[in-house]
């Protein structure tokens, strides 16, 4: 027997080597098997924001505009209540079908008990009494182009309530104090004082020095202690070359409830109307 | 033949290989039975101790890679919770409810583990016996209610409840 020149036991270090490679890849086989199999991953959707958020900017949207459209000037002053509601109540029945169509439930329902009582909203930054008291309407304004500066059916305190008209160095080039005494302006020409009379306050009239005592230049308009003061405001002109409109006269509450297979939110927002 | 001489033929010039292999002397059919009963033993048993420690350890990555998946879900979340609660307080508006159901598996590779999602450091922390552990970092504006989780029950729910969020068994 030659040892050298046997070739009998190939066939057996070829199976040798299969068996060995097949040990290989049926490890690491096993290896992924026993990895995934022991994997733990819930499968679902995770919630979108920004539904919510959607939901709550269409909804201040179509309030504000029905609240318009029902009070517009040549609209019936006795149905503006019913035409509001109407409007809403439309909108409500549709985002409901769309938001269905997605596996989602929505509703939403309002409150006009302040507007039917009149019970303006405060100058806060949102209009309710526990708002912000200091902030800017509206930043930017030249203030030779404001056509409309007016406070209507507005109750001041006794500690008062302030405007600003800050340039752009933050330095106040003209402010009007108002509490339930009178009112106090303050520009780079002097300091003077008078009665509020009337239920109207136009701050463009000759008495109040607004555009007359503003140098050139952008300026933003601040409310300070808006807390204490509460009526309708109207202001209206141009800011940054551009036309822009601030009014508020209520606050309308509103209930939104939205529902998923996982979520459920149920939550009340105030909306100041008309802005 | 002395004794010497005879040691001498046998393991000297004669001891070719070819001899070597045609040579059945000192060969015994019991010991070599013996012997590759023994190897195939100690082979198998290697083998059986390598699968198994394969097995452990594939288990103990799979659990790692589970709890961070599932800890960075419950962290999203809770961050979605918290995201509606300051967006709703943007809008200056009240939450009447929110409420967010979210399910955890009873046993991740057929163990049981535990998540301590504490306030202190505000962190998610999943851990089993098996020395498998992870923390996730989530973040909220509001209060949180520390929580511990045990497997077991598989549903829950985070809910905003005097001005806190908490998390209670569904």
């Amino acid at each position: 027997m030659d040892f050298g020149k046997n070739t009998d036991a190939q066939f057996m270090l070829l199976a040798g080597f299969i068996i060995g490679t097949g040990l290989v890849i049926t490890t690491v086989m096993l290896n992924s098997l026993l990895f995934e199999g022991n994997m733990a991953v819930e499968a679902g959707n995770e919630l979108s924001k920004d539904e919510i958020a959607n939901l709550i900017m269409i909804t201040q949207d179509e309030i504000r505009k029905a609240y318009k459209n029902s009070t517009d000037p040549g609209q019936n002053v006795s149905l503006k209540f019913n035409n509001f509601s109407n409007q809403m109540q439309n909108f409500s029945s549709n985002l409901s079908k769309i938001y269905a169509m997605y596996g989602e439930s929505i509703n939403v329902s309002w409150d006009i008990e302040r507007w039917k009582s009149n019970q303006y909203a405060n100058f806060t930054e949102n209009g309710m009494a526990g708002g912000r008291p200091d902030w800017s309407v509206v930043e930017g304004v030249n203030a030779s182009s404001v056509s409309i500066f007016r406070f209507t059916n507005t109750t001041f305190s006794i500690t008062g309530f302030r405007i600003e008209a800050r340039n752009s160095s933050n330095y106040t080039v003209w402010s009007g104090e108002f509490n339930s005494s009178g009112y106090k302006i303050t520009n780079t020409t002097g300091t003077s004082y008078g009665n509020v009379s009337g239920q109207s306050i136009d701050l463009n009239s000759t008495s109040y020095y607004f555009k007359q005592s503003i140098p050139p230049g952008p300026v933003s308009l601040y409310f300070i202690n808006g807390n204490n003061a509460y009526g309708k405001f109207q202001i209206q002109g141009t800011a940054n070359g551009r036309t822009f409109y601030r009014e508020r006269h209520f606050i309308i509450n509103s209930t939104l409830s939205y529902y998923t297979s996982r979520l459920r939110a149920n939550f009340t927002i105030p909306f100041s109307v008309p802005w | 033949m002395p004794t010497s001489q005879s040691l001498f033929l046998y393991r000297g010039d004669q001891m070719s290989p070819e001899n070597m292999l045609r040579n059945d002397k000192a060969v015994s059919v019991s010991v070599g039975f013996m012997l590759m009963f023994a190897i195939t033993v100690l082979v198998f048993t290697g083998l059986i101790i390598s699968f198994y420690t394969l097995t452990q350890n594939s288990e103990k990555s799979a659990m790692r890679e589970s709890f961070k998946i599932l800890g960075e879900g419950l962290a999203i979340k809770i961050t979605t919770v918290d995201t509606l609660i300051n967006m709703t307080g943007r809008y200056s508006g009240t939450i009447n409810t929110l409420e967010y159901e979210f399910s955890m598996p009873e046993s991740i590779a057929a163990k049981s583990y535990s998540i301590n999602i504490t306030n202190s450091t505000n962190q998610i922390i999943m851990e089993s016996d098996n020395g498998a552990r992870i923390a996730v970092p989530f973040s909220t504006s509001v209060n949180f209610t520390r929580r511990n989780i045990y497997s077991g029950a598989g549903n829950y729910v985070l809910r905003y409840i005097n001005n806190s969020i908490d998390i209670e068994e569904r």
